[in-house]
């Protein structure tokens, strides 16, 4: 009962060091949010039947129904890929790790904390991008309710888990940040949360696959849209989450015991 | 240090290299009960590795690690229960506030404290909503002293306390680890400054290049080494023959009407008696004792590099 309640305090801790921090609010909330209205207004007219280098543009449904998911999608990446490895890798470099560890606070609780956190502010990005879409585009709510929430989970845990792969491979704070907004970006402009796919380029759209992105935001938008749950996304990105956790935790494990 | 002399630290031939690097080589000591042992050496000399290994922090490659009654490498969970510590080039999070990292740390201790008294008590009452990273170097040496003894620990150890500190923060520090020494619980002071060994510890190990080159009280190792005492004045003395026959006085040498002499034992007591015996009276006689660093130098062949 100790443990959970001692966990608790440090995720709080943490939530509030998340919300003092304006890199982590501002790429989070503020930048999704701006996605979604700027791409809302130029492609709020545009028909769920549009099509594109012969494909269906936002897959059958309209466009600020298609950016609401896809800026849900991005404040998902902000905080897992963006915020989560550079909060570890200054916690690393600083040497805020080592003390939290000399002071009998678990490495459990320390990552846990973290993926608690993520899960948080990404469910609360979340409901603002959605608030806004309902209030201002109309849009529908889920077909498929519980199948979001579902894959919504899967897609934070997978970006968290990806952030703490890159915060145990990548040395400094400072290269940590540069990597994550160089992905960031990439995963934008390739997954189809920024130009959507149907619009890319064949060359481009050939590595939408690789983009871990693209799974989070098919996995959301399938039950949203009510093409159902789509099961082999929601695979793919349970494979992510511990392709990308078990090595990112053993790093760690092996850094603090040398 | 009382008459007491309980073993709470016992380290025999402690090893631990990264890759080639050979940080700590063999070092062997013991800490008793109340004490401050101070563990000092330059920078990169394998004190920092040496007390990590003894909290736990690093594995050692070989050699014997008791700390109370616990081994770091098999019960540290135990260990960390009774240990404080203060660590080298650690830090928090910028935008924790004060309070916050109190609470926190002290939900994570065994020992059930109240926060709010921690803060009183080491007068962090007024800086409890700054955040970590406003405050001074002095105030967050506080704070991680505070934060150290947030489980009521018997033993704490102190690393680089005063490093970047003004001078001022710095006598402030020393007198906290005075008060703390006074309540009872021993602490391993590692540092690279010899004037806060001096002033601060009762046992010093010196470690140079991964070993223990010397290991006793300041004043005996100054002592040992037989560093001359050099004592000054100024005078308008024509003829210091009379200085120079003296049994105990090793060399004199006049800069101007400055004097300094270089001898053993009372030398400063026979040179103030002679001196007023002949009506000789400078108002700035003094002798400068040697220091440890005096020492330091002397046994490791360098000077610290600060």
């Amino acid at each position: 009962m100790a443990q959970v309640h001692s966990f608790l305090k440090l995720t709080w801790v943490e939530l509030k060091l998340f919300a003092r921090d304006p890199f982590a609010t501002v790429f989070a909330l503020v930048i999704p949010l701006i996605m979604l209205i700027l791409l809302a207004a130029v492609f709020g007219h545009t028909s769920a039947d549009a099509k594109a280098n012969g494909l269906v543009v936002f897959r059958g449904v309209r466009g600020p129904e298609y950016y609401m998911t896809s800026s849900i999608g991005l404040v998902i990446v902000a905080i897992g890929l963006l915020n989560v490895p550079i909060h570890l890798a200054t916690y690393r470099e600083q040497g805020i790790l080592r003390r939290f560890r000399a002071s009998s606070i678990p490495a459990w609780a320390i990552f846990g904390s973290q993926i608690a956190v993520a899960l948080v502010i990404s469910a609360l990005g979340s409901l603002i991008m959605v608030m806004v879409a309902v209030i201002f585009y109309g849009t529908r709510s889920p077909a498929a309710g519980f199948g979001v929430v579902v894959a919504f989970i899967m897609a934070t845990l997978s970006f968290t888990a990806l952030g703490f792969l890159i915060a145990a491979l990548v040395e400094t704070a400072r290269a940590t940040q540069g990597i994550t907004l160089i992905l960031f970006f990439l995963f934008w402009m390739l997954s189809g949360s920024g130009p959507p796919r149907a619009a890319l380029p064949d060359t481009a759209r050939r590595f939408t696959g690789i983009v871990p992105l693209t799974h989070a935001l098919i996995a959301i938008q399938d039950p949203w849209f009510g093409y159902g749950w789509n099961v082999g996304e929601l695979i793919i990105l349970a494979g992510i989450t511990i392709t990308a956790a078990v090595p990112a935790l053993l790093l760690f494990a092996r850094d603090s015991e040398s | 240090m009382s008459g007491d002399t309980t073993t709470v630290i016992r380290v025999a031939n402690l090893r631990k290299s990264y890759g080639t690097t050979i940080a700590v080589e063999d070092i062997s000591f013991e800490v008793f009960d109340g004490e401050i042992f101070g563990i000092i050496g330059p920078n990169g000399a394998g004190k920092t590795t040496a007390v990590e290994c003894l909290q736990g922090l690093r594995a050692a490659d070989q050699g014997e690690i008791r700390v109370l009654w616990f081994d770091p490498r098999s019960q540290l969970v135990q260990l960390r229960r009774y240990i404080g510590a203060q660590l080298q080039a650690s830090s928090l999070p910028d935008r924790v506030k004060v309070w916050e990292a109190l609470d926190l740390f002290a939900s994570y201790s065994s020992r059930p404290v109240d926060w709010k008294d921690v803060l009183n008590q080491w007068g962090l009452s007024n800086l409890r909503d700054r955040s970590f990273g406003d405050l001074s170097g002095g105030q967050k040496q506080r704070l991680f002293l505070a934060l150290a003894f947030v489980n009521e620990p018997q033993l704490v150890f102190l690393d680089e306390l005063t490093q970047g500190l003004d001078p001022q923060a710095r006598r402030m520090t020393w007198k906290l680890v005075q008060d703390i020494c006074m309540r009872g619980t021993t602490i391993v002071l590692v540092t690279h400054f010899m004037d806060e060994a001096e002033y601060l510890c009762d046992r010093v190990a010196i470690v140079d290049h991964g070993k223990v080159v010397s290991l006793d009280s300041p004043q005996a190792i100054v002592d040992s080494l037989h560093v001359p005492l050099r004592v000054r004045f100024s005078a308008e003395l024509a003829d210091l023959s009379w200085i120079e026959a003296m049994p105990e006085v090793q060399k004199v040498e006049r800069r101007g009407s400055q004097i300094e002499i270089e001898g053993t034992g009372p030398v400063l007591a026979l040179v103030a008696a002679a001196l007023v015996e002949r009506g000789i009276l400078p108002t700035d006689l003094r002798a400068e004792r040697p220091t440890l660093e005096d020492a330091f130098i002397a046994l490791t062949g360098r000077e610290i590099e600060a």
